[in-house]
Parts: C-alpha cells; sequence; structure tokens
C-alpha cells in the first residue's frame, strides 16, 4: 500500500509552488476577465512564502498541513486564499497524530475538504469554483480501484472538468457579478488546481 | 498608470506610514504587525472592541476610521484583497479589553470567510466574539437575495454606530444588536464614470469610453446595473434615488442620514450638484434628513463616481451617529 507523509506532501507542495509562479501571468490574465486580475500575484506571493518553510514542515501530517495554512494565512485573504486555508485546516484537524496517510485514504480527505469549503464558501456544485474542480476529482479518484491511477485520473477529470464549465457562466463571488462575461471564460480557481494536478503529475508521490 | 507613489509594490505600506505619521495621535501598528492599524490611545478596560478589516485602495475606508468613537483595530489588506488572517486575528485580539470585540466587515466571500475563521479561533479561546456583516449595497443583488450584496459606504455609517454603542459601555451582545439594525436600515448604490488602476496591476480594473458611465458599479468595479450614455446630473440622481427607495421605501417623517460619497476622483462640486436633486427628491418623500454627509467616505483609488447611501434613523441611531468621534476621517465631515 502506497503511502504519503509529510516528505511528500513538501515534495508535492514545492511542485505546485513552482508551477504557480511559472504561470503568474496566466492567473494573472484569466482573473482579469473577471476580476482583478491579479490573482496570479496574489498565489505567486503566497507560494513564495511557503517554498522557504518546507524544510521546517512536522512529521505529524495534521500539523504539517496546518503549518502550510498558517503561511498562507500570513500572506493573503483572498477569497480562493482563504477557502485553501479552510480546507487544510480541516483535513489537518482530522489527521492530526498521524505520521502516514495511505494514498487510498485520499477520497475521504477531499470530502472533508470539500464539505468545509462549501459550507464556508457558500458554494454548490455547478456555480464554477475551484470546489467543482475538486469534486471531478473526488468523483474520479473514487472509481479508481489502483491507486497508482489516483493522478492520471485526477488530471483527466480536472481537465474536463475545465472544459465542462468553460462557457457556463459563474454564479458565486466577483465572478457572479461579472455575469455572463464569465461564461466563456475559465475559472482562474480552477485553473490553480488544474496547475497543481499537473505539478503533482510529475511528483514522487508516495513512499513504499 | 499616473499615480503619485513609488514602488507599486509598496503602495499599501507607504500610506499606512504615511498615515501614521500624519496622525501620530490617532493611528500606531499593532506590535509586530505591518498591515494592523490600531489605536495611538486604547479604549478604557472593559468595553467591546470594534474591529474591521478588508482591501487597500477604499479609503478613509477601512483603516481610516480607527478612532475614538469608531473601531479599534483594522487589518489591511492589499489593494482590492481582503486582509490575510494572521493580520484579522491580530486585529481582533488587539481590540479586546476584556468584554469581548465585534467585527464589522463588508460582504465579500474571502473577508467574510477570513473573518469568520478567526472569530471563531477567538471564541475557542474563551474570548467573546462576533461578527456583522455589511450589505447596503442595492445593486449588487435583488431584494430577494441581500445575502448576495456588497458592503458598500454604508460600511461607515455602521462602523461609527457599532463605535458609539461600545465607546457607551454597551455589551457585545447589544453593540451585535444595534449594529445589526444599523445595517438593516441603510442602503446604497453608485454610479461610475471612470476605472481605477490597481497599482500592481497598473492597468484600467474594467473598460469604460469616455462617453459611458455604469450604474451600480461596486467599489471594485463589479459590474452594475447598466452601462450606457452619461446623463444629466439630476438623471443620476433620481435613479438613484428611486432605485434606493424602491428598495427600501422611505415613509413621510422618516428621519434619515445621507452621505453622499465621492468614489475617488469625483471633486466635492459635483457631489454638491447630485446631492442636490437628492435633497429635493427628499424633501418631497416628506422625510427629514437629521444629517447629510458629502464628501471621500469609501473611495475605489482614483475612479470617477458617486454613491449615495440613506440610513433610517430611530432615536437610538441617531443618538449613536451623533456621539462624539475622535477619528480624523469621520471628523472630516462638517
Amino acid at each position: 500500500m502506497k503511502e504519503i507523509d509529510s516528505t511528500a506532501i513538501a515534495a508535492a507542495t514545492r511542485r505546485i509552488c513552482e508551477q504557480v509562479q511559472k504561470h503568474e501571468s496566466l492567473l494573472n490574465a484569466l482573473d482579469a476577465e473577471i476580476g482583478d486580475g491579479d490573482l496570479g500575484g496574489t498565489l505567486a506571493s503566497v507560494a513564495a512564502a511557503i517554498t522557504p518553510r518546507l524544510d521546517e514542515l512536522s512529521d505529524d501530517v495534521g500539523v504539517c498541513l496546518k503549518q502550510i495554512a498558517d503561511v498562507i494565512a500570513t500572506r493573503s485573504g483572498s477569497s480562493l486564499c482563504a477557502l485553501m486555508i479552510i480546507a487544510l485546516t480541516a483535513v489537518s484537524r482530522s489527521t492530526t497524530g498521524k505520521t502516514k496517510l495511505c494514498v487510498s485514504e485520499l477520497g475521504a480527505v477531499l470530502d472533508i475538504a470539500i464539505d468545509a469549503m462549501q459550507r464556508a464558501g457558500r458554494s454548490k456544485p455547478g456555480d464554477k469554483t475551484i470546489v467543482d474542480g475538486i469534486l471531478a476529482i473526488r468523483e474520479a479518484i473514487g472509481k479508481e480501484a489502483d491507486c497508482r491511477r489516483y493522478v492520471p485520473a485526477a488530471t483527466r477529470a480536472i481537465n474536463e472538468a475545465v472544459a465542462k464549465f468553460r462557457d457556463r457562466p459563474s454564479r458565486i463571488g466577483r465572478a457572479r457579478i461579472a455575469g455572463k462575461r464569465s461564461a466563456g471564460c475559465d475559472d482562474p480557481g480552477m485553473i490553480a488546481l488544474k496547475l497543481s494536478v499537473d505539478a503533482l503529475a510529475g511528483t514522487p508521490r508516495e513512499t513504499s | 498608470m499616473k499615480k503619485i507613489i513609488n514602488d507599486p509594490a509598496d503602495y499599501v505600506d507607504e500610506a499606512l506610514v504615511g498615515l501614521m505619521a500624519a496622525y501620530p495621535d490617532t493611528y500606531t501598528l499593532a506590535p509586530g504587525t505591518a498591515r494592523v492599524v490600531v489605536r495611538t490611545h486604547a479604549k478604557d478596560r472593559g468595553k467591546v472592541g470594534v474591529v474591521s478589516g478588508g482591501g487597500s485602495g477604499h479609503f478613509p475606508l477601512f483603516a481610516g476610521y480607527v478612532g475614538t468613537g469608531m473601531l479599534d483595530t483594522c487589518a489591511v489588506g492589499d489593494v482590492f484583497a481582503g486582509p490575510a488572517g494572521a493580520d484579522v486575528q491580530a486585529a481582533l485580539r488587539s481590540a479586546d479589553q476584556g468584554a469581548g470585540v465585534l467585527a464589522v466587515i463588508g460582504n465579500y466571500g474571502g473577508d467574510r470567510m477570513t473573518f469568520e475563521m478567526q472569530v471563531g479561533y477567538l471564541q475557542e479561546t474563551e474570548t467573546p466574539a462576533g461578527m456583522v456583516v455589511v450589505n447596503d449595497d442595492v445593486a449588487s443583488a435583488p431584494s430577494d437575495q441581500t445575502e448576495n450584496r456588497r458592503g458598500v459606504a454604508g460600511l461607515v455609517p455602521v462602523m461609527k454606530v457599532a463605535g458609539a454603542a461600545a465607546e457607551d459601555g454597551m455589551s457585545l451582545p447589544e453593540v451585535k444588536r444595534v449594529a445589526e439594525k444599523a445595517i438593516d436600515a441603510t442602503h446604497s448604490i453608485g454610479v461610475a464614470t471612470r476605472a481605477c488602476v490597481i497599482p500592481m496591476v497598473g492597468k484600467p480594473t474594467f473598460e469604460l469610453d469616455d462617453s459611458s458611465i455604469e450604474m451600480g458599479m461596486g467599489i471594485h468595479g463589479e459590474q452594475g446595473v447598466w452601462r450606457g450614455p452619461l446623463r444629466p446630473a439630476d438623471a443620476l440622481a433620481d435613479e438613484m434615488f428611486d432605485r434606493v427607495t424602491e428598495d427600501a421605501p422611505l415613509r413621510k417623517h422618516d428621519d434619515i442620514a445621507v452621505f453622499c460619497n465621492s468614489l475617488g476622483a469625483t471633486p466635492i462640486e459635483e457631489l454638491l450638484i447630485l446631492y442636490r436633486r437628492i435633497s429635493v427628491r427628499l424633501s418631497q418623500s416628506g422625510v427629514t434628513v437629521h444629517r447629510a454627509r458629502v464628501g471621500h467616505l469609501a473611495t475605489s483609488m482614483e475612479m470617477a463616481g458617486a454613491s449615495i447611501t440613506f440610513m433610517r434613523l430611530d432615536g437610538e441611531l441617531q443618538s449613536l451617529l451623533d456621539a462624539p468621534s475622535a477619528c480624523p476621517f469621520w471628523n472630516a465631515f462638517p
């Protein structure tokens, strides 16, 4: 059975941070369609704050996730970052005391994250947010019996979700107010999620 | 982008340093923070602390309203971005004088989620804490979806009411009650004639050609209810008056406070021209204007445009609105 420890979490987070920083302009451009145009800069700033702290993470998985959440909380109060903090904090609470998670537990972990994000963000499925992307990933890995296929399944799922939602209008947040303009635009949060999954596709993702 | 700034990345922090340099008897930073503005002279122990926070780019909103009779502390975010959770927590803790704290924030997703989380953490330490959310912008959602409405200039009189209630020694539940009453009584609408520029982005937040305006635009440039040719001020005033009062009817003999706000670049003369027609409509409706304030309450940097806010007053709200305050930016209005 494959397992995830804080070393794997640090490695995955480092990849995601590099990816986000590399795509700062893309994310800004997407955000400019329906928002302020600064999401890329915000996430890059958060990534720059997280990266140096990845060598200090606790061996306790829950504590490690809370440490990452706490770093985000020093850098940004944007909606997307607030949702990330809420998700990490919720998962942290249920994983504190563990030094390893089985990859097969990822479905249950995503359920905790989704529940926390939906309650705090007051979003519903179909609102066209990062949560819709996570829901798609959750459904996809739930259908995979083999944990080794989780990342390819997640990659397919997020790409399909992005395509499916592209022409729909946003139903929540700043993007909702953009109204019909949001139809035909990719949600920046979903794209940030897609970029993160793409980054993980190259990560040594488990300990044996 | 033609702004009087240094490095765009330093916009917020340099503005805060300037604020404290200009008004050292009012504003300082919470120790160990760069984005938590607090009163230089803390409130007496035993009184409820009133906290706010939000993105920069709206000055005097939010940090400008720290001061005796208004806010105790304020967490400051990047331009048009919510404050970081760590700063919100520091603002909440700094405001606690032993009687709990009330957060007064605008209805924006990031602010709401961050403050909810941080208020929750504070409550876990057995410090009484609460939160109210201002949603006065009638153009941002229909009347059956007020939970989706934005907080705009109406934040200011609500902060004043909450701050005065706390200064008066009211308990946390009472300060919350009166703040919620103020929120329910407050309605606003704005009109924009020119976009603003977020320093780090470097280009206008939206496109609005020289002859067009947008009715109902939000203070971050959020889409309004229509975009079209510029109209005379009286026509704009009539429409703004009608939209607000259709949502929140004024009754004959109501007492109200009126706030006529510049979004930043619109000069006070234009606000006065707008108010000229607003005051006629108010007079025709039979209400009594207890107080009008005209000026820069809640801006969007160099966005051009204006908003009007009506707060219906009862004796309690009137008394709290009139209570003394030493906040320089509340007292900027005669």
